[in-house]
């Protein structure tokens, strides 16, 4: 008897303790009163940081609207004071836990990036897994574009840096774990996508063509209103140049090209066709276009898979060789010119000679690669680190000067899918 | 006609004591593999990598070696005796002697839950809350703390059953979700750093892998039978081998920042591509996992009031475990901002303590064998028999 009753003396105790704490809800802030944080944009200023954030703001359906955001920035010696002034501007506490973007600007990047980074990286609500970009100019105006895909730009940008992005080849993508593993180790090389912002329609001659009448309408009609009222503008010109305007404000977001770090510090870029060498050895391919010229004629390869193979090896005199073997298995997905209807009825058949056109491509590229990052002193391969864990008999030895003797070695190999 | 029932008189109940230790050896067995783990997947990962980096794995299979030598030399004390410590502890120490030597373990044993608790209030606020909450909301952990000081040990010798399915569900269901985001060579290459390094990493993480001190109250009133010895010395091998596969996947994951990453178990399976779609869901593992950590730190704590009850030969429970669950939370109220401190004295101070109870004085009891007769072997079929010959 003494034992239930003890038994149940305590239960009621931890009911009424449960009732208490859940009726503070556990001391949540109030939603009302918290900034949910979706990206950050970091710029520097001399001795201070930049701190860019875009704040997602809920609109309830009778207000029409969805999702809108506000963009508060804030300065501080630290990212973390600048974080705290948008506390003490709007009253709003901020919550990185939604945080799944961080973009570095061409300011921050040169210096060492993890004097900023470090924040995100001690802080516990945030996670390691958010993408970390780079973008040429500033954050804030990274931040700032109107996307016609998207309302809030961070999103838009995380979807260009999504996983799917990095399966087709388009972007190298990096987290802040990733990126922090790399700052960390041996060889003490990162690479960061390139964040842009570019108009949605690119410019060719027939739209330069529409441009010009455009402009000519407008001016004619420009002239006529000017007949009618004294200094004024022709609304159909109005509208015409308005349209023109609102289609420039909206941009898209790409990022093709991939910044190289040593040290924290931006050292170089990877074009498009380099990032995409580097995809191959880097990431897991699916689906992923390659184009190849073969007899005149470009070829549009579909990659399926792609299987890379790093061994670093210490050959005779000490010597490091460094052997990139690359399996790929692509099929035809497409040619500049029309093809037979039997050549497209076989969609197993490649046209002769493009496999192995391809494979001289992408081993010319690859090679071009390493030694832009051999010049950049940019260790992406990681020569410094498979040297440790691989060789670590030599890594004494060879370590400080690998990147610059390090004979590289390439084998590729095409296959069809069929 | 009248028909008698003849009624046949109860058969008398057996005089014989049923001698059932608190534990058998499928619970101690469950508690080797499946709780005692658990301390070290909070902060030891973080700790280890910070001394060891990549050899990490190397200090614990040399925790591992030690613990389980002392765990072994306790079983075969038992082997040979045939009797509980206890028992033995009274015999070859007298009266005075077993209450010193009780009132010695029970002040190791809460020393030995200071910095634990201390990790689970910080472990607890950076994991289930969003913000630093202004009431003390770790108190009623010192209730179930408490609660589970005034039960026997046969309560928590069940808790082990029930920790069996928990353990092993939430466990691989996290190592399930982190594999596809491990590079096992990052653990490369092996004996990186010199032995002066490992010996640190061993010292500094000590407190936390000392284990083979828990069994002798646990084996305090075991009856000991043939067998069980190499089970419980193999399951606390199992629990060895837990550990190390989550280090291997935990350094796998964050590889050089792996020092900074604090509560392990809570981090590891957030790569998970799915998570992104369906949620957080690998906290459902983590909070199964935590309700076994309370559990396995409970432990220490239940076992220094069974210390003290058997060096006062205070019967009243409640008062003891009042006594020193109120002495908890005081401690951890006021110094959970000084974890710094006590992480220091705890770990780097005093280290020596906890080697010193864990390996030594096990080696120690080896002298209560001395003047000890050999019983007859107990086997499984000669258990069965004296049960039948009891009924």
């Amino acid at each position: 008897m003494r034992a239930k009753n003890t038994v149940r003396y305590y239960l009621l105790v931890c009911i009424a303790l449960a009732f208490l704490f859940f009726s503070n809800d556990f001391g949540l802030t109030d939603v009302q009163k918290t900034a949910l944080v979706i990206a950050v944009g970091i710029d520097r200023e001399e001795q201070e940081f930049i701190v860019t954030s875009q704040i997602a703001l809920p609109k309830s359906e009778q207000e029409g609207e969805n999702t809108q955001s506000a963009q508060i920035v804030s300065k501080g010696k630290t990212v973390a004071e600048a974080f705290e002034q948008i506390n003490a501007k709007t009253g709003w506490y901020p919550k990185l836990v939604f945080c799944q973007l961080v973009v570095l600007g061409e300011s921050a990047a040169q210096k060492d990036v993890f004097d900023c980074l470090n924040f995100f990286l001690r802080d516990e609500y945030l996670s390691n897994g958010c993408l970390l970009a780079t973008c040429d100019g500033s954050a804030q105006e990274i931040l700032n574009a109107k996307n016609p895909v998207e309302e809030l730009s961070g999103l838009a940008a995380q979807k260009v840096l999504s996983p799917h992005s990095e399966r087709v080849g388009t972007v190298l993508p990096s987290t802040l774990r990733e990126f922090a593993e790399q700052y960390y180790a041996e060889g003490k090389s990162g690479y960061l996508p390139v964040l842009k912002a570019e108009p949605p329609q690119e410019k060719t001659a027939q739209s330069d063509k529409g441009g010009e009448q455009g402009r000519d309408e407008s001016s004619s009609q420009e002239k006529q209103s000017g007949e009618n009222s004294q200094g004024g503008q022709g609304q159909a010109g109005q509208s015409g140049k308005q349209k023109q305007k609102g289609q420039d404000e909206k941009k898209v977001f790409s990022a093709s090209e991939t910044a190289l770090f040593v040290n924290g510090v931006k050292v170089g870029k990877l074009t498009t066709e380099e990032s995409k060498t580097f995809a191959f050895v880097k990431s897991k391919l699916r689906l992923a276009a390659y184009l190849v010229k073969e007899n005149e004629t470009e070829y549009a390869l579909n990659v399926k898979r792609n299987t890379p193979k790093l061994k670093l090896s210490i050959e005779k005199k000490d010597e490091p060789v460094l052997k990139i073997s690359l399996t790929v298995t692509a099929g035809i997905l497409d040619g500049a010119k029309l093809q037979s209807l039997e050549e497209t009825a076989d969609a197993g058949k490649i046209p002769n000679g493009v496999l192995p056109s391809a494979e001289e491509k992408l081993k010319t590229d690859l090679i071009a690669l390493f030694e832009k990052t051999r010049t950049l002193g940019c260790d992406i391969f990681e020569c410094q680190e498979t040297l440790k864990r691989k060789n670590y008999e030599y890594y004494h030895q060879l370590k400080d000067e690998i990147l610059k003797t390090v004979r590289l070695e390439t084998e590729v190999k095409f296959q069809n899918v069929r | 006609m009248t028909t008698t029932v003849q009624r046949i008189p109860a058969m008398p109940k057996s005089k014989t004591k049923k001698q059932e230790g608190s534990f058998n050896a499928r619970q101690l067995c469950f508690f080797s593999a499946f709780i005692a783990p658990l301390s070290k997947l909070l902060e030891t990962p973080s700790l280890l990598s910070q001394y060891a980096l990549g050899d990490l794995l190397l200090p614990t299979v040399l925790q591992y070696l030690l613990q389980s030598s002392a765990l072994a030399v306790l079983l075969f004390i038992l082997s040979k005796t045939g009797k509980g410590f206890f028992t033995l502890v009274n015999e070859k120490l007298g009266n005075i002697g077993a209450k010193i030597f009780y009132a010695v373990l029970s002040a190791y044993f809460l020393f030995s839950s200071l910095l634990p608790m201390i990790e689970l209030e910080k472990f607890s606020q950076a994991v289930f809350y969003d913000t630093a909450p202004f009431a003390f909301t770790f108190t009623p952990f010192f209730f179930l703390s408490g609660f589970i000081c005034v039960k026997g040990l046969k309560s928590f010798a069940r808790i082990t059953d029930i920790c069996f399915p928990l353990f092993l569900l939430s466990f691989f269901g996290i190592i399930f979700m982190s594999v596809g985001e491990t590079d096992f060579e990052s653990i490369l290459p092996w004996f990186e750093f010199p032995f002066s390094k490992i010996f640190d990493a061993v010292k500094f993480t000590t407190s936390h892998f000392s284990d083979a001190i828990l069994f002798l109250p646990l084996l305090g009133d075991y009856r000991y039978e043939q067998g069980d010895g190499k089970k419980i010395y193999f399951s606390y091998w199992a629990g060895g081998i837990f550990v190390l596969l989550f280090l291997s996947v935990f350094y796998g994951i964050y590889t050089t920042i792996a020092p900074a990453q604090h509560y392990a178990f809570t981090k590891i399976a957030q790569y998970f591509p799915a998570l992104k779609t369906v949620g957080r869901i690998d906290l459902i593992f983590v909070y199964l996992l935590t309700v076994i950590l309370f559990f396995a730190n409970i432990l220490p704590v239940r076992l220094c009031v069974l210390c003290l009850e058997k060096t006062t030969d205070c019967k009243n429970k409640i008062v003891l475990s009042s006594i020193v669950n109120a002495g908890l939370f005081l401690f951890v109220f006021f110094f959970n901002k000084y974890q710094n401190t006590v992480f220091e004295l705890v770990t780097k101070t005093l280290w020596w303590v906890f080697p010193v109870f864990s390996v030594l004085l096990p080696v120690l009891c080896l002298l209560l064998l001395l003047g000890n007769k050999k019983p007859k072997n107990r086997t499984r079929k000669n258990t069965v028999k004296e049960k039948n010959y009891a009924r």
